[in-house]
């Protein structure tokens, strides 16, 4: 799975409200998918779309800005944009983006393969740099 | 003058702390001294600049760049390191001129005087009790 190439400083939430926050449970940059951890005090980490435990599939948000284990993090819920870039396009116009199999990666979801349980984030906008968010977890896994 | 050391990936909230969100007005990386703005921006507190920006009212406790959200504890504990005292037990913890650092108070040698607050019983952890005096330090 190819990922979308994030630079952390060029993230910024665009809209107000539809933000979350928690205590991350792993280092986090901008821009990473998170789950939350129950099993875990309910820390944040980095969502994984092949990971065999439903939890980690499971997207919470996207980071807004960086965190170490034990710090405060604040997070993108549905309904937020997100600028993902200040340069050129990171994906496709109206390209939807998905968890990626790669740790707190997202990816388009043409790069979706067999095993991988879809979860969608949303739609990158006519610029190819903004997403708004709409998380899906399907809890379904890509057949062969 | 030597600022206290502090690794950011080891700054955590304490016993007891509280803190606010703002939005950040350039990289701030975690246990960094700052300051807010009315606006709700916070930037590196420094006693080498004007009065407002010796205003501390906290510690970052992680970090972000321009326009990220970007916590800050204002009261309480926070943990400044985990592998060995960043200081003196009971250091004093002022601003100095490298915006964002932490200077024991031993260390001035001009520019406002703000305390930031004091180093805990083991010497990793600060006890926040931000006072700005809006006083220049004069030998």
């Amino acid at each position: 799975m190819s990922d979308y190439s994030l630079t952390a400083s060029h993230i910024k939430l665009l809209n107000r409200g539809n933000t979350g926050e928690g205590i991350a449970g792993a280092t986090v940059t901008a821009g990473q998918v998170l789950y939350e951890d129950t099993a875990d005090a309910n820390k944040l980490k980095l969502a994984d779309a092949n990971s065999a435990t439903a939890a980690v599939r499971a997207v919470k948000g996207i980071a807004l800005h960086g965190a170490s284990a034990g710090q405060p993090l604040r997070y993108a819920k549905t309904g937020a944009r997100v600028r993902l870039t200040t340069g050129s396009a990171v994906g496709a116009a109206g390209a939807t983006a998905i968890a990626s199999t790669n740790a707190g990666g997202m990816a388009p979801i043409t790069d979706n393969a067999a095993g991988t349980y879809v979860t969608v984030l949303g739609t990158l906008d006519s610029t190819g740099k903004i997403l708004t968010c709409a998380f899906t977890t399907s809890g379904v896994a890509t057949p062969a | 003058m030597t600022a206290f050391t502090i690794t950011a990936a080891q700054v955590a909230p304490g016993s007891g702390c509280q803190w606010k969100w703002a939005t950040a007005g350039e990289t701030i990386t975690a246990g960094m001294a700052v300051y807010v703005t009315e606006g709700g921006v916070a930037m590196k507190a420094t006693n080498g600049g004007t009065e407002a920006q010796a205003e501390c009212v906290g510690v970052a406790l992680a970090s972000a760049n321009l326009d990220q959200p970007i916590p800050y504890a204002y009261t309480g504990t926070v943990v400044l390191a985990t592998g060995g005292a960043v200081g003196i037990i009971g250091d004093i913890a002022i601003l100095f001129t490298t915006a964002g650092s932490l200077y024991p108070a031993l260390d001035i040698s001009g520019g406002y005087t703000t305390v930031v607050g004091a180093l805990g019983a083991t010497g990793q952890e600060l006890i926040l009790a931000p006072f700005a005096s809006g006083i220049v330090w004069t030998d």
